[in-house]
């Protein structure tokens, strides 16, 4: 069997209004064919910085562990299923809050000095950077709720693998070192350091 | 993940909010008959991410040394580098983002947001050095160290310090001075 080929009935070659539409869908066709969409600014509006807390702190930082965690969760759809996956970057910062220490921490007597320390934890109770995480695979639409769910999922991660007992007992040991550094070029010879544990 | 050992004094803390905003405006641009044309898109596509961020300034003790201080008599004076800022955490409010659409545009994707964020961040870190973060950090830092040296017996009004960049402004004063009454 042989092709047939497209048949133009002869009626419609003769409306002018069949030639206006061809040159208006030809014209269409190139144009599109060739269109890229360009977005003529890539950069955010100008909006204010609120300053909505100051607070006057004393925080010693002794040991910084930076921390990347990858989260990836499912929702179950009729049809697809929507994925979504991130990775977090986080800084947690093991030292003490001086805030919590005692009132006469430092007693100094002849040549030795007794210091005494509160104990060391994470000095932040927001560690991650969400801002500065990037989204590694997206498909479907995650709602506010999942997204926290992951923020606080990746939050508990970081935590779990940053405060090891190791990681402490070397800011623990880092403190020492660091006081008994600037009692000792201040002059004193003994120096007894306690440390809340 | 990466563990460094640091010697640290944050002395202030700032706590900011802001609305990352952003408007898409499109066109689409081909060429007909070898002329160049665009048309814009019409109808809206904006978003708007509300994010906290706090902000530190910290002064660096990991170069500390006995160079920092020098004793004379009852007299106290210590150097320090001058302080620093960092951001120390970001949140977006996820509950509070709003995203305008027309029907024709299409929603904005997690990648598109991010790249929005990480603008904001800039955007806030460089607001922040036109505020008095600096200056109030040296000031705390005085107010968190002066227990220490008062302790080990130096009283408040023997106790100076001083912080590096304060110095060489100074010294780039006296120079300057100098300089204007020594032309020739």
């Amino acid at each position: 069997m042989g092709r047939r080929t497209p048949h133009i009935p002869a009626g419609l070659t003769k409306s002018p209004a069949f030639w206006i539409i061809l040159v208006i869908g030809i014209t269409i066709y190139f144009f599109t064919k060739k269109a890229e969409t360009k977005h003529e600014n890539d950069t955010i509006g100008e909006t204010s910085i609120n300053i909505s807390s100051i607070k006057e702190i004393a925080e010693w930082e002794f040991l910084t562990v930076q921390c990347e965690e990858f989260i990836d969760t499912t929702v179950k759809r009729m049809i697809a299923d929507d994925r979504f996956a991130r990775i977090y970057t986080g800084t947690i910062k093991l030292g003490m809050d001086m805030k919590k220490a005692r009132k006469n921490w430092i007693v100094c007597r002849h040549d030795t000095a007794h210091i005494y320390l509160p104990k060391v934890e994470i000095l932040d109770k927001d560690f991650i950077d969400e801002a500065q995480s990037r989204t590694f695979y997206e498909s479907g639409k995650m709602s506010a709720t999942i997204k926290n769910r992951m923020y606080s999922k990746a939050k508990r991660e970081m935590k779990r693998r940053a405060l090891t007992k190791q990681n402490i007992k070397t800011a623990e040991e880092n403190a020492e070192a660091q006081f008994r550094y600037i009692f000792s070029n201040l002059g004193y010879k003994v120096i007894k350091i306690e440390m809340k544990r | 993940m990466s563990v460094s050992k640091s010697a640290k004094l944050y002395t202030v803390q700032y706590n900011v909010h802001k609305i990352v905003t952003y408007e898409d405006m499109t066109k689409l641009e081909s060429s007909l008959f070898f002329e160049k044309i665009s048309i814009p898109i019409p109808g809206d596509r904006k978003i708007a991410l509300p994010i906290d961020a706090t902000i530190k300034a910290y002064v660096d003790f990991g170069n500390f040394s006995k160079e920092n201080i020098l004793i004379e008599g009852e007299k106290i004076t210590i150097t320090l580098p001058d302080p620093q800022m960092e951001l120390t955490s970001s949140k977006i409010d996820h509950k509070n983002e709003k995203e305008f659409l027309s029907w024709n545009r299409t929603r904005f994707k997690e990648k598109e947001k991010d790249e929005f964020l990480r603008q904001g961040i800039s955007s806030i870190l460089s607001g922040m050095k036109d505020t008095d973060i600096i200056e109030r950090s040296r000031l705390s830092a005085y107010n968190a160290l002066l227990p220490l040296f008062a302790a080990a017996g130096f009283s408040s009004e023997n106790i100076t310090m001083c912080f590096n960049e304060e110095i060489e402004n100074s010294q780039h004063e006296e120079r300057t001075i100098f300089n204007m009454f020594h032309k020739d």
